[in-house]
């Protein structure tokens, strides 16, 4: 595995010295990419509800205090980069991250946003449910071999969301997230009713069943089936599936992840990621911070992002030493993402919060071999418009494709039998900013 | 939170501008080649043929084209392959295995009829059907008209059970759907238009009414050589426009003097919501043209539910008559169902006119086409083949029964006849359940996630310790062979063969009273419960 990893890695070093050559090393690294030599996979972090930009990585110091709110800037070790204060440990690894700040979307409504930024379609448009990016990924660079499925989703924590993930859409089946409600636990329904020895034995009647079944019934139903159950079981007693377990990590690395619930699901997502998985969204709950319940006395909305952020950083820091001391970053791509920023001033709804904002927002990006320690991107003083480089839904999912080495202009058949683009946007401009060049 | 109440009242499906009111509206449009008057002297001057006939044409359609592929009709379906399609089918359920011996058992040469007759009278089959079809008529993200999305289904649903159940003509439950007023839970099928998208509302009644895709023409004139343009989608969307929800309490309304739940205001209403970007606002008019006319002080509903039901409408049968045939076969004469156009022709265009015909004929009843589907020897030949090369090709132009995947409604209720006392027991609803009822059926929909529910759950484990005990009670001393009969009638509705009950005593023998449930976990995982062939 290890021995795996590594010559991969070195093909790519190899690939990127030679891109210096070229023009546009972009391009270069991309088809590599592209041409399935080089598979890279992706950590969804997703913070449902919707950060405050100002109060994480755009803070606006020098705006009026409704809208600066009650957080200071930190300095980063890159110069110039300043974050919110409690995001310490990622300012000490800001040379891997790329922040976005230009995010501008329109899309205020939760269930409306959390659809555009997981599939790049606006809900209900040609009537059609579409993939998630999970599934896109799934289908695009997962392998059918694979004895784990190639999209895995894991609650962080916060309150629950109906349809968090959004499923393969007409993509089907095959590409549903395995999801994973407690990281601690594992995947649900994993272990057999009954000890090992018994589910071989009725696995071993019901092979014969599908066997016979399956000889007189040449169906396309028939071989999904019977494919699916065959799946299913090697899924069951794939030594992979021990990257479910937490329990095989040293305490040391649990407890650097902060043992919160997002800290062990943004572990477990590594877990998975080193054994092949191609995508696995981590989703926090909670970020939709207008205040309720907050009072002046107890910290309102501020105490909220507060005890959000602290773990949150912990855990993010701990997930890029960690995939960094495996030789694992470049080949990972992490995103933290919500589905919209929230309003440049505070306590608009007297509540003591900030409300929905799609105008502009931030999302960052880690690892990948992008180059990190930089900024994309730019809002006015009081965070509210986008001034410099600003980014769609398109832009950025197509910038995810890129990197990972799937090709976002491809189209897929919905059922209607309409090609439908993994990213829908003829004017789509991916942020070319982030390659790596001469690395 | 009350704040949140307060919005949601009168929520509005949109009007965005007064254009869409014209004092009154008299459009000519597009003609179809044929003229409506024409299509109603042909309506008019159909024979009503009976169910038999009528099968007996569908075969002289279908087999006509096999000879002509040269394709070899499969043979008839046995006694229980036949039940248990028909079962799942007409009832969506499996038939108990007491019923399942009577059927095998009997000697009557009609048989067959008489059970397509039984459950089609029986109260399990105006269920299936209104589940079907109140599923796909409420659209899955709902997440913001404050309703939950099952309770909006289960009361569609109830509507649609008790017009199914009385058998009420096709057009006028259409027309009663359509032109829906009042309250939702005093009249299930306002539930329609408890929808804040007036574009999804048209999308769902244009698929499953008339069996045509608007929702391209939504952002852009059709390309896919569907003539339909992107004034006709919003033409078609601009009959809804003048649709109101008002939630208030009964006694504030009667202080206003409003009318509760759904109703057609005469003047528009300030839009709360804003219509997708790719809304144009045009006059209503009918799809690919008949003339409308609209006084704005009248609900426009009422005009759109009459070309839509009318016999000359070149959708309404043909959608209905080609649904009902995918809905046994698995895949329809036109497909996808929902894609009736002139450069998506029917596998057998004549069989699809004849049926129309026969349909309007016979005053829109629906269970007239189901009856006299299930009489046709295309219904009735069996799934089993041994030629996997042409098995798709076969199944394809009806020479082969096509194997369905079980919906998640199928599946509850199988598991409730096995096990009628333990409701709710077994298995918790698969995941993305939804998806599932949309895609086609002849594909298996379900994935991994599904499976370890199904093959590991707790429920399944509670599910399976009560089945076993049922059927192979601890302290009956039965010999294997009749356990095992009794166990594959209830879960398979089929006797098990005698290389069957060879190989399974086998194992009994060897593992002892272990096997019984051993052998009901993998009858119940394998692709002959969970499909249906």
């Amino acid at each position: 595995m290890t021995a795996n990893v590594f010559s991969r890695r070195s093909f790519v070093k190899c690939l990127a010295a030679g891109s210096v050559v070229s023009a546009s090393g972009w391009m270069d690294v991309l088809a590599a990419g592209t041409g399935g030599t080089q598979r890279k996979s992706c950590i969804l972090l997703y913070m449902a509800g919707g950060p405050s930009h100002i109060d994480t990585f755009d803070p606006k110091p020098e705006a009026p205090e409704n809208i600066r709110g009650d957080f200071r800037p930190i300095q980063t070790v890159v110069p110039g980069i300043q974050i919110g204060e409690h995001f310490s440990h990622l300012a000490r690894r800001m040379r891997h991250v790329a922040i976005v700040r230009g995010m501008s979307t329109g899309e205020g409504e939760h269930g409306r946003a959390q659809y555009l930024t997981h599939t790049g379609y606006q809900r209900g448009s040609g009537g059609l449910l579409h993939p998630s990016l999970g599934a896109i990924v799934s289908a695009e660079l997962g392998q059918a071999e694979f004895p784990l499925p190639n999209f895995i989703a894991i609650y962080g924590g916060g309150p629950p969301n109906p349809d968090p993930f959004h499923g393969p859409g007409f993509l089907g089946p095959r590409h549903q997230p395995l999801i994973v409600r407690d990281a601690t636990r594992g995947v649900e329904n994993l272990s057999p009713l009954e000890k090992s020895s018994i589910f071989e034995d009725r696995y071993t009647l019901l092979e014969e069943m599908q066997r016979s079944f399956q000889g007189s019934h040449p169906a396309r139903a028939v071989k999904g089936q019977t494919t699916t159950v065959e799946r299913t079981a090697r899924l069951m007693r794939a030594r992979q599936a021990s990257a479910f377990d937490l329990s095989r990590e040293p305490e040391r690395v649990r407890s650097a992840y902060g043992r919160t619930q997002f800290g062990d699901a943004c572990l477990m997502a590594r877990r998975l990621v080193e054994t092949g998985v191609p995508f696995v969204e981590v989703q926090q709950g909670g970020w939709d911070t207008h205040g309720f319940g907050g009072t002046p006395a107890n910290g309102g909305a501020f105490r909220i992002i507060r005890n959000l952020s602290i773990p949150n950083d912990i855990a993010v820091a701990a997930l890029i030493d960690d995939l960094e001391a495996r030789g694992l970053l470049d080949q990972t791509l992490v995103v933290w993402m919500g589905e919209f920023g929230r309003t440049p001033i505070v306590g608009r709804q007297g509540l003591g919060g900030r409300d929905h904002y799609p105008n502009a927002w931030s999302t960052l990006l880690i690892g990948g071999g992008i180059r990190g320690g930089q900024v994309i991107g730019r809002t006015d003083r009081t965070g509210a418009t986008v001034e410099d480089r600003p980014v769609t839904i398109f832009d950025f999912l197509a910038t995810i494709c890129r990197i990972i080495g799937v090709d976002y202009t491809k189209s897929n058949d919905s059922p209607g039998g309409r090609p439908v683009r993994i990213v829908d946007n003829r004017n789509v401009r991916p942020i070319a900013e982030l390659l790596a060049s001469g690395q | 939170m009350s704040n949140a109440r307060k919005r949601l009242n009168h929520r509005l499906i949109p009007k965005p501008s007064a254009l869409a009111l014209f004092s009154v509206v008299l459009l000519t449009l597009v003609f179809l080649e044929k003229s409506s008057a024409r299509a109603e002297e042909r309506a008019k001057s159909v024979t009503p043929l009976d169910a038999g006939m009528l099968a007996r044409a569908i075969d002289e359609h279908i087999d006509k084209r096999l000879a002509a592929e040269k394709i070899q009709p499969g043979p008839r379906s046995a006694d229980a392959e036949f039940l248990r399609r028909a079962y799942l089918d007409l009832a969506g359920s499996i038939p108990t295995s007491e019923k399942t011996v009577a059927f095998l058992d009997s000697g009557d040469p009609d048989k067959r009829a008489r059970l397509i007759d039984e459950l089609l009278a029986g109260p399990q089959h105006s269920r299936h059907m209104a589940g079907i079809w109140a599923s796909r008529l409420i659209p899955r993200e709902l997440a913001s008209v404050g309703m939950n999305r099952n309770t909006m289904v289960e009361k569609l649903g109830a509507w649609f059970d008790d017009g199914f159940q009385k058998n009420t003509a096709w057009d006028k439950l259409v027309r009663d759907l359509i032109t829906a007023k009042g309250v939702p839970d005093e009249n299930g099928a306002a539930m329609l238009f408890v929808n804040p998208d007036v574009d999804k509302l048209t999308d769902a009644v244009g698929r499953m009414f008339l069996g045509v895709q608007l929702q391209c023409a939504q952002c852009h004139d059709d390309r896919l050589g569907r003539s339909w343009k992107r004034a006709d989608y919003w033409a078609m969307a601009a009959f809804f426009f003048k649709v109101r929800d008002n939630r208030m309490r009964a006694e504030e309304a009667a202080k206003l003097g409003l009318e509760r739940g759904i109703t057609e205001q005469d003047a528009p209403r300030s839009p709360k919501r804003k219509l997708p970007a790719t809304a144009t606002v045009v006059p209503p008019k009918f799809l690919a043209g008949a003339e409308a006319k609209l006084v704005s002080a009248a609900p426009y509903r009422p005009a759109l539910a009459e070309w839509m039901t009318a016999p000359t409408n070149p959708y309404f049968a043909r959608s209905m008559v080609n649904r009902q045939w995918a809905h046994l076969f698995g895949h329809g004469l036109v497909t996808p169902v929902d894609d009736l156009h002139d450069k998506n022709p029917a596998s057998h265009p004549e069989l699809l006119q004849l049926l129309s015909e026969q349909f309007i004929a016979h005053g829109f009843d629906v269970k007239f086409v189901l009856r006299t589907i299930c009489l046709s020897d295309a219904y009735q030949r069996t799934s089993i083949s041994r030629e996997s090369e042409e098995y798709d090709r076969a199944t394809e132009l009806f020479a082969r029964m096509a194997v369905k995947d079980l919906t998640l409604r199928q599946l509850k209720n199988a598991r409730e006849v096995m096990l009628p006392k333990k409701q709710g027991n077994g298995p918790k609803p698969l995941l993305y359940a939804d998806l599932i009822e949309d895609a086609d059926a002849t594909e298996f929909r379900k994935g991994i996630p599904d499976t370890l529910i199904q093959m590991n759950a707790k429920e399944t484990g509670a599910f399976l310790k009560d089945l076993t005990a049922r059927l192979v009670p601890v302290k009956s001393a039965k010999p294997a062979a009749e356990n095992l009969e009794t166990i594959y009638l209830h879960i398979l509705s089929r006797r098990p063969t005698a290389e069957e009950i060879q190989r399974l005593k086998g194992y009994v023998e060897r593992q002892g009273v272990r096997a019984y449930p051993d052998i009901c976990w993998a009858l119940l995982n394998s692709a002959e419960f969970l499909l249906n062939h």
